[in-house]
C-alpha cells in the first residue's frame, strides 16, 4: 500500500515536471523508469521497501546512455538488492552525428554545452524529491568517461555526494592546480587498461590528453588534507591491490583499488564499492 | 698506486687466460671472496662471487652488480642465496660494491647520490669497481646488469641517470629518485623497476625522512622521466603481464635499444622471491637480441 502511494505521488510529481504518459505509468520499484527534466534525462530503479533510499549514481562511458546503463541487469540488481536506488543519468549527445552520449568532464563552457557538474546536482535534487533518495547517502560512480566525470565532480564540487567511486577514468591534462576540498573516493583501475591507461593517453587526434592517475591522486591528497603521501593501509583483497589514505581531513578518505585486468568494470566491483561506502559512512564524521 | 697494481694484476690475469701455461689453471680469486680481503679500488672496496675458475667459467662472464640497502654490506649481498644461486648458475659473476658508513650516524653503510659535499662520488667509485672487476677477473664489461635494493635501488636510478653507459642495463628494487627529482637524465636506459605494493619503508609515493630534511620521490613520477629519456611514444605502457606474483607493465614503442618495465609485487620492503630469475631472464633476452643485431 505504501509503495503504491509513493508511486502515485511520484507519478503525479513527474507529470507536473512534464513527463509523458509512459513515465506516469512507470513504477521504479518494479522496473526501471525514465525521468525527464529541463536539463536532461536519467533512468532509475528502486530497491524493495520504503525509503529514504541510499543511492548509487552511475555515469556511463563515452557513447553510452542512462537507458543502456539501466539495462545492465547484473550491475543494477546487485545494487538494488542491497537496498540502494540505482540512478543512471544520460550525458549530452555526442557530436558528429554519433549515437550515444558523453560527459562534459573537461568542464568546457560555451553555447549549448551543459555544465554536467550542475546537471548531476539537479538529478540528485530531483531524485531526492521524486524517488525518496536520501540526499546524504549518495555514492557517485562511473566507468571510463563516467569515471572522468566523477573525478570532475569530486574535484570541483566535492559536497555533491557522500562519496565517489570512479572506474577506469581519471582527470584530463592539464590537471587543475587544486581541487576544492575533502571527500571520500575509491578509485578502481585495471593495471592493463589500454583505453584509459593509468599514465593517460592522447585522444581525438592528439587534441586532448588524459591525465596521470598518480598525479591525480596526489592532487586529491592535497585537497583531502592528507598528512602524508604514502598510504596508511595497503592490502591485497578479493583480487584487488588496495591502498588507502585515512590520515586526511576529518571524514575524508582516499583509496585506490587496482585489478590485473583491462578497461572494464571488474568482477565484484559493486560489492567492493558498496562495502567500502558503508564502511566509510559508518561512524564517519560528517564533512558536509 | 692501487690502480696501477690492479692493472698489473689484470695483465697477469690476462697472461693466465691466454698464455699456454697450465700453471695458472687452479688460480683462485685473490680478493673479494666472502672470507678474506675485499678487493680495493681508489675510492673503496667490493666483494664478488665468480661463476667458475678464472680461466674457466669466470672468463668473459657477464655480471650482476648488487648495491646493498642501508646498513647492508658486501658480505651480506653475497649471502643473498636466491639471487647468487640464480646468477652463478647462469654463469654470471655477482659483484657487491661496499657503501661508506653514513656521514651523520657513522653507522649504517649507505650510498651518497644527491649532493657530494665532499663525500664520495659514487658514480666514480662504481665505475672503478666495474672496470677493476673486468680487468682483474676477466669479466665482460659490456654485459653488466646493475641492481640494488632500497637506497641501493635509488643509487641504481641515479647511476643510470648520470651516465647510462656505466652498465648494460638496470634492475633496481624498492628505491627510486629522491626529491627534487632530476629534471633530465643522460640518454636512454634499459631498466626494469621492481617495487612492493605494501612497502612502507620506501612507499611507491615516497616518504619524508628526518622531518622532511630529505624526501623520497614518487616512483610513478620517476618512470615519466625514463619514458621521456627512452623516447617512448605516448604515455601509456603497451604491454602487460601477470606473471606469478608480479604485475608487469612495459613500454615498448620507444627508441630502438631501450627497454622499460615496471614490476609490482604484493609484498613489502624486500627483494621478492622470483625477482632474480625475472631480472636475469629480462637481461639475458636483451643481451641475446643485442648480439643478433650485431
Amino acid at each position: 500500500m505504501g509503495m503504491y502511494l509513493r508511486t502515485m505521488i511520484a507519478a503525479l510529481l513527474l507529470t507536473a515536471v512534464g513527463g509523458g504518459g509512459a513515465v506516469a505509468a512507470c513504477d521504479p520499484a518494479t522496473a526501471p523508469c525514465r525521468y525527464e527534466m529541463e536539463s536532461g534525462v536519467y533512468h532509475a530503479a528502486l530497491p524493495d521497501g520504503p525509503g529514504p533510499h541510499p543511492a548509487l549514481v552511475f555515469l556511463h562511458g563515452w557513447g553510452g546512455t542512462g537507458a543502456a546503463t539501466i539495462r545492465n541487469k547484473g550491475l543494477v540488481s546487485a545494487v538494488t538488492d542491497r537496498g540502494y536506488a540505482f540512478i543512471a543519468p544520460t550525458g549530452q549527445p555526442r557530436s558528429g552525428g554519433r549515437s550515444g552520449a558523453s560527459w562534459n568532464s573537461r568542464a568546457v563552457t560555451g553555447d549549448g554545452v551543459r555544465d554536467d557538474v550542475f546537471f548531476i546536482n539537479t538529478v540528485l535534487a530531483h531524485a531526492s524529491k521524486t524517488l525518496d533518495v536520501d540526499r546524504d547517502r549518495v555514492l557517485i560512480g562511473g566507468f571510463s568517461g563516467g569515471g572522468m566525470m566523477s573525478w570532475r565532480i569530486v574535484c570541483d564540487r566535492p559536497e555533491t555526494a557522500a562519496a565517489y567511486a570512479p572506474i577506469s577514468g581519471l582527470m584530463w591534462r592539464p590537471l587543475p592546480e587544486v581541487c576544492a576540498g575533502p571527500a571520500k573516493l575509491l578509485h578502481t583501475h585495471g593495471w592493463a587498461d589500454p583505453v584509459v591507461p593509468m599514465e593517460g593517453r592522447s585522444v581525438a587526434g592528439g587534441r586532448i590528453t588524459q591525465g596521470d592517475l598518480f598525479v591525480g591522486l596526489n592532487l586529491l591528497r592535497d585537497a583531502f588534507a592528507c598528512r602524508a603521501d604514502p598510504p596508511t593501509d595497503t592490502e591485497l583483497r578479493g583480487g584487488y591491490w588496495r591502498r588507502a589514505w585515512t590520515n586526511c581531513a576529518p571524514g575524508a578518505h582516499l583509496e585506490l583499488a587496482i585489478h590485473p585486468g583491462g578497461h572494464s568494470i571488474p568482477k565484484g566491483w559493486s560489492k567492493m564499492a558498496l562495502d567500502w561506502f558503508e564502511a566509510t559512512q559508518a561512524g564517519a564524521e560528517a564533512i558536509r | 698506486m692501487i690502480r696501477s697494481l690492479a692493472r698489473a694484476a689484470s695483465i697477469c690475469a690476462a697472461l693466465a687466460y691466454f698464455g699456454p701455461s697450465l700453471a695458472f689453471a687452479e688460480e683462485v680469486q685473490d680478493c673479494g671472496a666472502p672470507e678474506g680481503e675485499s678487493c680495493k679500488v681508489d675510492l673503496g672496496e667490493y666483494r664478488l662471487l665468480l661463476p667458475g675458475p678464472l680461466d674457466g667459467g669466470a672468463k668473459g662472464a657477464p655480471a650482476l652488480i648488487h648495491l646493498h640497502g642501508a646498513g647492508g654490506s658486501g658480505r651480506g649481498v653475497l649471502r643473498m642465496g636466491e639471487m647468487t644461486r640464480e646468477a652463478l648458475s647462469r654463469g654470471f659473476a655477482v659483484i657487491a660494491p661496499i657503501g661508506l658508513p653514513h656521514s651523520a650516524t657513522r653507522r649504517h653503510r649507505s650510498w651518497n647520490f644527491q649532493s657530494f659535499d665532499g663525500r664520495r662520488d659514487e658514480f666514480a667509485f662504481i665505475s672503478q669497481v666495474l672496470d677493476d672487476a673486468a680487468d682483474r677477473f676477466g669479466l665482460d664489461r659490456d654485459r653488466m646488469l646493475m641492481t640494488g635494493f632500497s637506497i641501493g635501488g635509488s643509487q641504481t636510478w641515479y647511476l643510470a641517470c648520470r651516465d647510462h653507459r656505466i652498465a648494460a642495463a638496470y634492475a633496481p628494487v624498492a628505491g627510486g629518485f629522491w626529491r627534487e627529482h632530476p629534471k633530465d637524465c643522460d640518454g636512454p636506459v634499459r631498466l626494469l623497476h621492481t617495487h612492493g605494493w605494501r612497502d612502507t619503508t620506501v612507499p611507491l609515493e615516497g616518504r619524508p625522512l628526518r622531518s622532511g630534511a630529505r624526501v623520497q620521490g614518487d616512483i610513478w613520477e620517476g618512470m615519466q622521466l625514463w619514458r621521456a629519456e627512452n623516447g617512448c611514444d605516448g604515455l601509456r605502457a603497451d604491454a602487460f603481464d601477470d606473471r606469478g606474483q608480479f604485475l608487469l607493465r612495459r613500454w615498448t614503442i620507444c627508441d630502438a635499444g631501450t627497454a622499460l618495465e615496471f614490476a609490482l609485487f604484493p609484498g613489502g620492503h624486500g627483494v621478492p622471491k622470483g625477482w632474480a630469475a625475472m631480472a636475469l631472464d629480462w637481461f639475458e633476452a636483451m643481451m641475446e637480441e643485442t648480439r643478433e643485431i650485431r
